[in-house]
Order: structure tokens, then sequence, then C-alpha cells
């Protein structure tokens, strides 16, 4: 079959829309389908927003392919007579995040304008869709509240799963993540202060900016904490992070109000290890259960420091725990076999 | 620097313009620049939809990006601070097509509007660019004739011209290109009967239909040139071209009126060959020089002459292989040219 799978981006940002439309590619053409990528460049500036949606809605590929595929906001506006839908969110600072501190349109007359034409042109062009699906049930829930529309949950599997394997567990947890405010690492340094057991922690991603990685350099020196926690404040490979995944006792994974349950966590149960969450990470708690699979904190350092203690006191029962994620992939069926089928279904 | 190279997006389709965007993005990454390659989608049929995609290419924002090179129309109407023009073409059938059976835009009064929105449109917008190059002397000419505009030619070059080599000046000529009526083999193969020397034809390529092969087959067989031309009808290999073009005499290369002068003329002159073209090739003219770094001529006898000229007289051949080698300095026809033009 002739797929066209459509996106927008901004030039030079690697971000998760752009994996998501690279693994989608490379697991249609693995399964002998004929597939070209429509990727737009998009800018969520409120004030140039309608035109740039508009100049999307004026290209014409309805005749290029047998199915179209739109992936990250507004691609969906294409034309296409066989359109399909894996919605990965919203523009939300017109939906949910309107009112908030991340609301990114002004309440002025033309801010609300706008707004009301993003909803509107949501609500009538979503529609032309013959099969919507989602990233998460929290976008689900969004578009049904929002938009009074149904759509699917269908978790996006790993790119490369057969990277992540399971080593004997050593004595460290591991968070790896781009270091950025709403991904907590503080939380994590934090909770390392008031560890009981002798469980270490390792912390490994690119620094969005130096002022994210600062508070971090000096948290861990104010409590002396340069034995317990080991800071990589870089960029890691695919293979080095799947090795330091694979030696690790457990995962982190810690971020605010995330809409999806994370890579990470995926790549963890991949490779058999349990995730620590928090009570408010949003989509991680969609698969990790408390107890059965991971553990889910409260977001304060005694309840963060008390599951990591958890892990190291009772090995066992963290291996246990890995196993069960492994079977919570197979349960859910995160599989491109499934994603495949239901897209072009 | 962010380099964001803007091309036009027909889905599923590779030619030309996709090689050469794929080709700048890897050098401009070897010269030490960020580049993407931005596809925008054009759909030309039925013709309303120009007009949408040329207002589409407006409202788009390329944000996050120091330098726009654009190639072709209408991609090129993306609004950037910094956009420079490698132009490949504009739409040719609002220009000199026009008025010929490749027109495609009808002759009705909607027709005549769509063309001149078009028109209007170049004239507006292709202004907004810092510089305009071409790649051949014609699009630049028809740049300044339709449009008024002045650009500059910038030759694409070979993407890797080291292995290309000489080896010997052996008893065949070569015809390396797609088979197909426009690049007329088969008047390279008709030649070959009023060649009075000895020398050999050896043409190779994906014939484009079969009956594309089967009119050069009967060619052959119609004049009995069965030990005299060798077909090859197949895609061949890079290391087959190298080696089939390193032993030839020359290189014989007939398309009909193309706008660029064509990757084989640049390949035949990085190994020293002198190439045999005709008057009405087009783009090739650009390169080829009579009697110094290769042959225009008219018609079969033209080139059966050529053909006997070359083989008969090795000191000629050599002295045209040096100066096809040498043009290439002379039009400087370099990534480092094409990168310090577009980055700077």
């Amino acid at each position: 079959m002739r797929v066209l799978v459509a996106s927008t981006y901004v030039p030079f940002i690697e971000g998760g829309g752009r994996m998501i439309v690279r693994d989608l590619v490379r697991a249609l053409r693995d399964r002998d389908h004929e597939v070209d990528t429509i990727e737009i460049p998009f800018l969520s500036a409120w004030d140039t927003m309608l035109e740039q949606m508009l100049a999307i809605r004026l290209m014409d590929v309805s005749a290029a392919a047998d199915t179209l595929v739109a992936i990250r906001t507004p691609s969906y506006l294409l034309r296409h007579p066989n359109k399909r839908l894996w919605f990965i969110h919203h523009h939300r600072g017109a939906y949910d995040l309107w009112d908030t501190p991340y609301q990114d349109i002004p309440p002025t007359p033309e801010g609300l304008a706008t707004r009301e034409a993003i909803v509107a042109a949501d609500n009538l062009y979503l529609r032309e869709a013959q099969r919507i699906f989602t990233n998460s049930q929290i976008v689900a829930d969004r578009l049904r509240e929002f938009n009074d529309l149904q759509g699917t949950v269908l978790y996006p599997p790993l790119g490369e799963p057969e990277r992540f394997v399971s080593a004997p567990a050593e004595d460290y947890l591991f968070y790896p993540c781009r270091i950025t405010g709403h991904k907590r690492q503080q939380l994590a340094v934090e909770a390392a202060a008031h560890l009981s057991t002798d469980v270490r922690v390792v912390i490994a991603g690119a620094p969005d900016s130096p002022e994210q990685l600062r508070p971090l350099q000096e948290l861990i020196g104010q409590h002396g904490l340069q034995d317990r926690v080991q800071l990589i404040p870089r960029w890691i490979s695919e293979d080095e992070k799947a090795e330091l995944i694979s030696r690790s006792l457990g995962v982190l994974y810690i971020p605010f109000l995330e809409d999806s349950y994370g890579y990470v966590t995926l790549e963890a149960f991949h490779a058999r290890k349990p995730v620590i969450t928090c009570s408010d990470s949003g989509g991680t708690l969609e698969i990790i259960e408390d107890g059965v699979n991971g553990l889910i904190a409260a977001p304060d350092p005694i309840s963060m420091s008390a599951a990591m203690d958890r892990l190291r006191a009772d090995p066992q029962t963290a291996a246990a725990m890995g196993e069960a994620g492994h079977r919570t992939l197979e349960l859910k069926d995160i599989s491109w076999d499934r994603v495949v089928a239901s897209l072009l279904g | 620097m962010k380099v964001a190279i803007v091309n036009n997006q027909a889905p599923f389709v590779r030619g030309g313009a996709e090689l050469l965007a794929e080709w700048l993005h890897d050098k401009l990454e070897q010269y030490g620049h960020q580049a993407e390659i931005v596809r925008i989608p054009f759909q030309w049929n039925p013709p309303e939809r120009i007009v949408d995609h040329m207002l589409s290419a407006r409202l788009i924002r390329l944000a996050n990006v120091d330098r726009v090179i654009a190639f072709k129309f209408p991609a090129y109407f993306v609004p950037h601070e910094s956009k420079v023009l490698w132009l490949l073409h504009q739409f040719r059938q609002a220009y000199d097509l026009w008025g010929t059976p490749y027109q495609d835009i009808p002759g009705t009064p909607i027709g005549h509007c769509i063309r001149e929105t078009i028109m209007e449109g170049d004239r507006c917008y292709l202004r907004e660019a810092e510089r305009i190059y071409t790649n051949s002397k014609i699009v630049g000419h028809r740049l300044n004739l339709y449009s008024g505009m002045e650009s500059e030619i910038l030759f694409p070059p070979l993407f890797d011209a080291t292995p290309y080599r000489c080896e010997a000046y052996g008893d065949y000529f070569f015809f390396p290109s797609r088979i197909t009526a426009g690049k007329r083999q088969h008047l390279a193969a008709e030649a070959m009967a009023a060649v009075a020397s000895s020398a050999r034809l050896v043409i190779a390529g994906q014939p484009e239909t079969d009956e594309d092969l089967r009119r050069l087959m009967s060619v052959i067989h119609d004049y009995e040139l069965e030990d005299r031309v060798e077909v090859i009808p197949r895609w061949i290999s890079d290391d087959e071209k190298l080696r089939l073009l390193a032993g030839a005499r020359g290189v014989i290369y007939l398309p009909f009126g193309e706008d660029s002068y064509g990757y084989v003329t640049l390949e035949a002159f990085h190994a020293r060959k002198p190439v045999i073209t005709f008057a009405d090739s087009g783009g090739t003219l650009e390169l080829i020089e009579d009697g110094r770094n290769g042959c225009v001529v008219d018609g079969i006898h033209g080139l059966a002459e050529a053909v006997d000229l070359l083989t008969e007289d090795d000191s000629l051949v050599e002295r045209m292989g040096q100066a096809a080698l040498a043009t290439i300095d002379e039009l400087e026809i370099s990534w480092d040219r094409v990168i310090r033009c577009l980055t700077q």
C-alpha cells in the first residue's frame, strides 16, 4: 500500500514528533508498504498560526497515496480521501493549558479570536479522518472533552526495542532523560540526600541550558552526594543508554504532568527493569502499576527516597517487578504490528 | 549556519532536483554547516491548484533557520529574511512552453488568469532573494527575459569527482544514459553505419520503455551493426560506469533541447574524455566547445565524421581530453564555489 506519513516540525529541533515519524516510516517499510513523508515546518506562534494552518490546508496531496496518516498537529489539515490520525497532542495553549501559566495566546480580542479559530478548525477538520488514534489515554480524554471526538489509544512502541536487554542488577538507579525543569532531576537528587540504603543514582542527559544543570551540581555539593549521585550531563548514545539501563537496579522517570508514558518507561520494561515514577507524572500512570511493575511515589524527596530504598533492600522483588514490566508490554500489545494494522485497517 | 534547502515535493517521485538537494545537504554539513531539506508538496493538476500552492508557500513560516536556499517554483516563494535561490527552473509551462504542446495550462480565460498570476508572482517575489544563481545559462537567460531579473550561473558539480579516471583512449565511444527517444541513442547507433574507421560504440542505460529499447535494437539489426554497437540495456553500477569511461576514446551525448549540461558531460570531462554532442542538445553546449574539448555536430553524418576524426588522430584526442579536464577548473565547477556562493 502507498502510505503518506504527515507531520509538522520546527527545523533543526529534534522532538518526539519527528522520532515517531521516523519509527513509523521504518515500521511501514519493514512490512513492504511504499512510504513517503510530508513534513511541514510549523511554528507554534499564535500570531501567525492561522495563516500557517491555511498554508497546510491549501496543499493538495489528495491523489498521492492510498492512505494518509497525520501525526503532529495541525498536519491533519491536509486534505485526503482516506485520512487516519495518530494524534499526539492538541495545541495545548488553546485547550487544557488555557488559563494556566503555560497559556501561550494572549487574552486580547485577537488572541481570543485565534483560540476560537484553532478550536473551530480542530472541530471541523479532525472529523475528516476515517479513524482517530491517540498516543495516550490523556490525549483521548481531551479529544472527548474538548472536541467531542472518540479516539482509540494506540501506544507508540520503541523504534528499536531489541537494543534493550537485561543484565544482572547492580547498585544504582538510572534516570536517562534530557535535563530540564519539568523532568525534575532535582527531585531525584534531593531524594538521594534522604536514602538509608547504599543505593546510588546515575543521571544522564543533555541539559537544555547551563541554568538547568547548575542547581543539580549545587545540590550535590551542598549535601555531599558526590559518591551517591553520578551526573553525566551530556547526550548519551542509544548504545550507552541501553548499557546503563541493562545493568541498573531500576529506572527513574518522574516528569511533571506529561501526556505520554515516555519512551524511558518502555526502554526499562524491555530490559526487565522496574520504574519509579511520581503520582503527578501523568502518562506514566497509564502503564506503571504501584508494587506490580514499578513504584509510584508522592512527588516529594521523602516518599521518593523510600521507593528507591525499597528496590535496593529487596532486589528479588525489584527483579520480579522488572519481569512484570516486560509482561505489561505484551498485555497492552505495544507493538509495531498492532500500530500498522490499526492505522491501515 | 543553519541552512534549509527548500525544494518542491511530488510525493513518491525522485529526480535530479531531489538528488541535488541531498548532495548539497551532505556538502553543507561537510563544510561545517547544519543543513535540513524542506520539501513542500506541489500539485499542478488541475491548473487551479498552482495558485493555491503559490499562496501556501507564501504562508509558510521557516523559523530557526539562518539561510534558505530555494530551488524551484513555487517553493521559492517561502518568505525568509535571508533567502538565496539556486534556480533549477521557473514554471516553464507559463513561459517558454506556453504556446507549445507542453503548455498544460489551458488557453481558456481562467488558464490565462493562472498564467498571469504565476508571472506576476515571479515578478513580485523573486526580488526578495538576496541573490539568484541558476544551474545553467538558459535558465538565467529565461529569468531575465520573462521576469527581468539578473542572476549568476552556478554549475552543479558531481558529488564526488575523485574516482573518475582516464586509463586509455581505447577503440570505443561510450554513451551512458537512460535509453529513451529524447536522448537519441538510436541516432548514435545509426551514425555508426556511416563511420569509416574501426571505431565501436557502447550504449549503457536502463531503457525507459520496451519500445525505446526496440527502436534502438531494430536500428542495429537493420544496419547489421551487431559487431560495432554494444548495448547494455540496464542500469549500470558506478564501478562499471567508471571502468567504461576510463577506457573510452570519447563520449557521445545527444539529448534533445535539455536545460542543464547533464552529468554525463561532466563525468566525461573529469575522466579526460572529449564529448561529441548535437548542436540542438541544449545545455551541453555551455560546456562543450567544438574542436577544443569535444565536437558539436549536426545530424548523423556530422556525428560519423567526428567519430572518425577522433579515432584517427591520437594526439588530437589527448589534447581535447586535457582541455576537457581544464574546462572544469576554468568554469570553477566545484563545491568550494557552490558552498561559498550559497552561504555568503
